[in-house]
């Protein structure tokens, strides 16, 4: 029976290539995956084996800075060659304009550069910085500042005043990726101490003496150091760093899984069909076992036997197409994304391989079980009958599918009505996915009872264009609904997700547009720059009381921030200056009025009403009554925790410092006068950084197109595996339909009208993927959109153009996926065929 | 009426002769539907090279009724093939002759020209009666001329629906009709746009013999009432003699031909032929 098996198995290769493919694309994406996290991690490793080099114990700071005193106690203790304090803050560095150099809005860092040159996690090319007038700065800056050794260059202290320092040499991190994009200056300890207000160390690095163990010295230094303190090996610090590293990656590979798991599930789909379909041809073949003394036991190990085989082949090919996607993901990564992983030669672990191999049989064993089972049921008869050219199913079978489907879909719904309304934002989220994850495998179950008359509605209008032709492919789709709905529902869930992330994406689009534009109908929105951790400049009040006397201007606002605690959790609150609420900025009210605000009241955002709230400030404790409730988020600034008015923020005890300062154009004044007048605002105040409206939607644009288009070619795999199917399924039925074929041809249908039957076949199976896809879609889209981002009143914006797109994609790449089926099938000779039993 | 006089000629001489008449030596009375000459197909190059047809020339008369006889392998399926315009020839002519006695040589057309040409000037029936599933008998009937783009004519329409029974079997799909109700089926489809020639590849080799004599009276009433014409290939000498000729194939040469035979008449030619 083995042998009878492979013997079918080499004669039908060809057939079982698509399944395979499907395998080896599914299989590909999740080792490929893996692979990557591996060779990540080995990267990241290195990386830090270099950037705590030479380091035996480790002291990191815990939640305060280690004071500078312990440096000193811990260079006393015995067995310690050396020790060193490192500081690393923000510091901003300006380019030859004035303007700060900055990576993602944020200005660079300044790092210490005094102690042993054993401990530094750099090169110095040059000398280190000898007095308060002298710095380093990385390569990678001064490169592209066009800097060199015995240059001038400026930084700001946080007050926003210019140091001059002149460049004595420069840094080199090597492979480490730690400051990668941002500028980073060298100076001693105490110089960023000065500049940045820093005070004590973020890490103490210390040298054992020869024959000292780092693990007893770790043990001596702990007393020595600040309570808190991290004290660990220099081995331990290391891992640490590169785990750490790694959950950048570790977290983008959570992601990258679970469209692996689609392409599977899309794959199983493609497998299953191929075996129905060659079974179904079998039947013959199958019947002439049982005749010659087949068990029905052997008729079913020899499928699953023949699928095993499958998955082992494509799982092990998958294996090896992991290896290049994992070079691909490295390049997304690292090309469009920015993060930086550490370049390393490919970690090709058992892991990997293990798990390749074993989704392929798993995964084809399984999809191939059901259709083994039916090739059970053949009767050894039926190698004596004819072939039914048609199948009729049972109306039995007909009514338990339905049952079942409506079954799988009221669960869903009811699950996903019970998180749309749940109180928790996050919970209710988790729950609709959940819901709409059970009622799309009810729709699954239903797909062959509706895609017979879906496909002859889509069909409609091809007909209308195509004619007699089409009227054959319409019917040719129609007759086999198992098959056409096996085959379009993987591009329902790879078209239906698609379609998901797409209106969830144009929804959080338009809504952030929304609250750029709706409410605060400003043309700039200056801020101060941001530091690491989320601190940030202030702009000082001169700054709009200049902006306010140009002409340029019909409205300047006034935003200011102060972190306090809200019942105990901490919070950060704003107010819009007295003159500009009501004019220049109205607030988004969902309930209540704006107008109400002044002392002892407050406005929070809407979703979890409460009469008052009490904010804690600089020690004293407030308590405000609500008025309303709002939108509270102010462009530049983020969402607040609540909003109060001017005065009363000033008696929290918010100083004289803006966080934001929003300014329109007045009428008539083009975009580039009002740039250049806010500009030249600017230029006194070098941590002014000015946005352009425009700009932040344009940036807003381009960040949500590279997501839904992120998300696209991650849900490619998805639609090529589909696209497989679409073809597999098309070139057994050519081959199932070779005599069928003849005779029309024989009857007059030219070659050229065979081919498109069958690309007009391709096309409405994809369209009724497509319109099934689309249709979940828009009806899950908005409700994700709805229930996880209740907290900013979301509008729901279906992306029509994207779903346009989607369908012509559908329909173009069924065509695509039909060409070689259908130019084998015109190829036939006519009289061959004809004999074709 | 038509199978009284079919055991008329049953029942009288056989009238073949001795002699092997030259097919270029017979006279024909009546204006060809289809015209064969000097036809040479060689399938496969070089050694394994096989010559299914050897120089046939043989005309099928318009409104004739012409069976193609011969052992297996002789060359009938390849010659009803080449002569319908579905197979190439390596050598050869065939002429097709429409109503006014134009004539249009098959093998200079290009196949979209022939698939054209075969939609309302070339008729079939198939041994498998090779109809559409997925079409119910109406459309599977109405198919040729509808990929032409043409209006059957209703009154022919419903008289070949009614001479061959299919009244109410119309919106049946193939699967639930017999055997004999799809061959019907078929040669309405081959009828319907009255076509220059019908070619009938062994018509009843999947029918029971009575419902194959059903299909066989069909075919000789509609060449002796409708002034169709047919040419059938088929292995059976009782349905050979439904025809009003015969044309005996061997080794892909034309060796016979047998003018009103009988089954009787028919199966001592093939006798001979295989001694």
């Amino acid at each position: 029976m083995i042998r009878t098996t492979l013997a079918g198995l080499r004669t039908h290769l060809r057939r079982l290539l698509a399944t395979a493919i499907a395998v080896v694309l599914g299989v590909g994406f999740v080792a490929g995956t893996l692979i990557f996290t591996a060779t990540a991690r080995a990267g990241f490793f290195d990386t830090f084996a270099r950037t705590a080099k030479n380091v035996d114990v480790s002291v990191l700071a815990g939640g305060q800075r280690l004071p500078l005193a312990d440096l000193d106690r811990v260079r006393a203790l015995a067995g310690v060659a050396a020790a060193d304090g490192r500081l690393a803050d923000s510091l901003a560095l300006l380019d030859r304009e004035g303007k700060p150099v900055t990576n993602f809005s944020r200005a660079g860092y300044a790092v210490s550069t005094d102690g042993d040159p054993l401990l530094r996690p750099f090169d110095v090319v040059g000398r280190v910085p000898a007095g308060d007038g002298e710095a380093l700065l990385d390569k990678e800056t001064a490169g592209h500042q066009h800097l060199v050794v015995g240059d001038t260059i400026t930084v700001l202290d946080r007050a926003g005043a210019r140091h001059p320092l002149t460049l004595v040499g420069l840094l080199d991190f090597g492979v480490s990726k730690t400051y990668s994009g941002w500028s980073v200056v060298g100076l001693p300890a105490a110089r960023i101490a000065a500049l940045t207000g820093a005070t004590g160390y973020d890490e103490i690095v210390v040298r054992a003496a020869a024959g000292t163990d780092p693990g007893k010295l770790a043990g001596s230094v702990r007393p020595a150091v600040a309570k808190g303190a991290k004290v660990s090996t220099g081995d331990k610090r290391r891992e640490q760093l590169a785990n750490d590293a790694t959950s950048v990656a570790t977290q983008f590979s959570i992601i990258l899984l679970v469209f692996g798991a689609v392409s599977l599930v899309v794959a199983v789909f493609v497998i299953y069909n191929t075996f129905a379909i060659l079974l179904a041809q079998r039947v013959r073949e199958t019947a002439l076992l049982r005749c010659v003394g087949a068990t029905r036991g052997q008729v079913f190990g020899a499928t699953v036997l023949e699928s095993a085989v499958v998955g082992l082949g494509g799982g092990f090919l998958g294996v090896l197409a992991g290896v290049g996607i994992a070079y691909g993901l490295f390049a997304l990564l690292n090309g469009v994304l920015n993060a930086g992983v550490p370049a390393h030669s490919i970690v090709l672990g058992p892991a990997p391989v293990l798990a390749g191999l074993t989704l392929g049989v798993v995964v084809t064993v399984l999809a191939a079980l059901l259709p083994a089972v039916r090739a059970t049921r053949t009767a050894p008869l039926a190698a004596l009958r004819d072939l039914a050219p048609l199948t009729e199913t049972g109306r039995v079978r007909r009514i338990v599918r339905l049952a079942v489907a409506v079954l799988f879909v009221a669960a869903g719904a009811a699950v996903t009505v019970a998180g749309h309304d749940s109180a928790d934002s996050q919970a209710g989220t988790f729950l609709v996915v959940a819901g709409g994850i059970v009622a799309f495998l009810g729709l699954l179950v239903a797909a062959p009872l509706f895609v017979g008359r879906l496909t002859a509605a889509v069909g409609v209008p091809v007909r209308w264009i195509a004619g007699t032709p089409a009227r054959v492919a319409v019917a040719n789709a129609r007759r086999n609904p198992g098959r056409t709905a096996a085959t379009t529902a993987t591009l329902m869930i790879a078209i239906g997700l698609m379609c998901l992330c797409a209106v969830v994406l144009a929804s959080i689009k338009a809504t952030a547009r929304d609250q750029l534009s709706g409410h605060y109908p400003v043309d700039y929105a200056v801020t101060g720059l941001s530091y690491e951790d989320g601190k940030r400049a202030d702009l000082p009040p001169e700054f709009a009381r200049s902006l306010r006397a140009r002409p340029e201007f019909a409205g300047v606002a006034e935003v200011r921030v102060l972190d306090v605690r809200i019942d105990g959790r901490p919070a950060r609150i704003g107010a819009v200056d007295a003159a500009a609420l009501g004019g220049l900025i109205t607030l988004d009210m969902t309930t209540g009025d704006a107008g109400a605000l002044g002392t002892g009241t407050v406005i929070i955002p809407p979703g979890t009403p409460q009469p008052s709230i009490t904010v804690t400030a600089g020690g004293r404790a407030t308590s405000l009554r609500v008025v309303g409730t709002a939108k509270t988020t102010i462009p530049g600034s983020g969402q607040l925790a609540a909003l109060v008015s001017w005065d009363q923020l000033t008696a929290l005890g918010a100083g004289p410092a803006d966080a934001v300062v929003m300014a329109k154009a007045a009428s008539g004044v083009a975009p580039t006068a009002s740039r250049d007048a806010i500009d030249a605002v600017a230029r006194p105040f070098p941590l002014a950084q000015v946005n352009s409206v425009a700009d932040l939607s344009s940036d807003l644009d381009k960040a949500v197109n590279g997501l839904i288009g992120l998300f696209a070619g991650l849900l490619g795999t998805a639609v090529v595996i589909a696209l497989f199917g679409v073809a597999n399924t098309l070139s057994l039925s050519v081959v199932e339909r070779t005599r069928e074929s003849a005779t029309l041809r024989a009857v007059g249908l030219t070659r050229a009208q065979l081919r498109g039957t069958l690309l007009v076949e391709a096309v409405l199976m994809g369209l009724v993927g497509a319109v099934v896809g689309i249709a979940y879609g828009m009806i899950y889209g908005p409700l994700v959109v709805a229930t996880a981002f209740r907290a900013i009143d979301p509008r729901v914006v279906v992306p029509w153009a994207w779903l346009a797109g989607l369908m012509a994609l559908a329909a173009l790449a069924s065509c695509l996926a039909a060409v070689l089926p259908a130019r084998k099938a015109a190829s036939a000779s006519i009289v061959a065929a004809l004999a074709d039993v | 009426m038509l199978p009284e006089a079919y055991e008329d000629r049953d029942s009288g001489p056989t009238t073949g002769t001795a002699a092997l008449p030259s097919v270029g030596g017979m006279q024909t009375i009546v204006r060809p539907a289809v015209a064969v000459t000097d036809l040479t197909k060689v399938y496969g190059t070089g050694d394994t090279a096989v010559r299914a047809l050897d120089g046939v020339s043989v005309t099928f008369a318009a409104g004739g009724f012409t069976a193609i006889m011969g052992p297996s392998g002789s060359g009938k399926s390849t010659l009803m093939h080449c002569a319908a315009g579905l197979d190439t020839v390596t050598s050869g002519t065939v002429q097709l002759f429409d109503g006014r006695g134009e004539a249009t040589d098959l093998t200079g057309l290009g196949d979209t020209a022939l698939t054209k040409l075969r939609r309302t000037r070339i008729g079939f029936v198939f041994q498998q009666f090779n109809l559409l599933p997925t079409l119910t008998a109406a459309q599977n009937i109405t198919l040729p001329l509808e990929l032409a783009g043409a209006r059957p004519d209703p009154e022919w329409y419903a008289t070949v629906v009614d001479v061959l029974g299919l009244r109410d079997r119309l919106g049946h799909r193939p699967n639930q009709l017999s055997g004999g109700q799809q061959q019907r089926v078929a040669c309405a489809r081959a009828l319907l746009a009255r076509p220059d020639v019908v070619f009938a590849d062994e018509p009843t080799g999947n029918l029971d013999s009575k419902t194959g004599q059903e299909v066989l009276d069909f075919l000789r009433r509609s060449v002796a009432e409708l002034g169709q014409t047919v040419v059938m290939v088929t292995h059976d000498p009782t349905a050979a003699a439904y025809a009003d000729r015969v044309v005996l194939l061997a080794d892909g040469r034309l060796v016979d031909e047998i003018a009103r035979p009988t089954a009787d008449s028919v199966l001592d030619r093939l006798k001979r032929l295989g001694a």
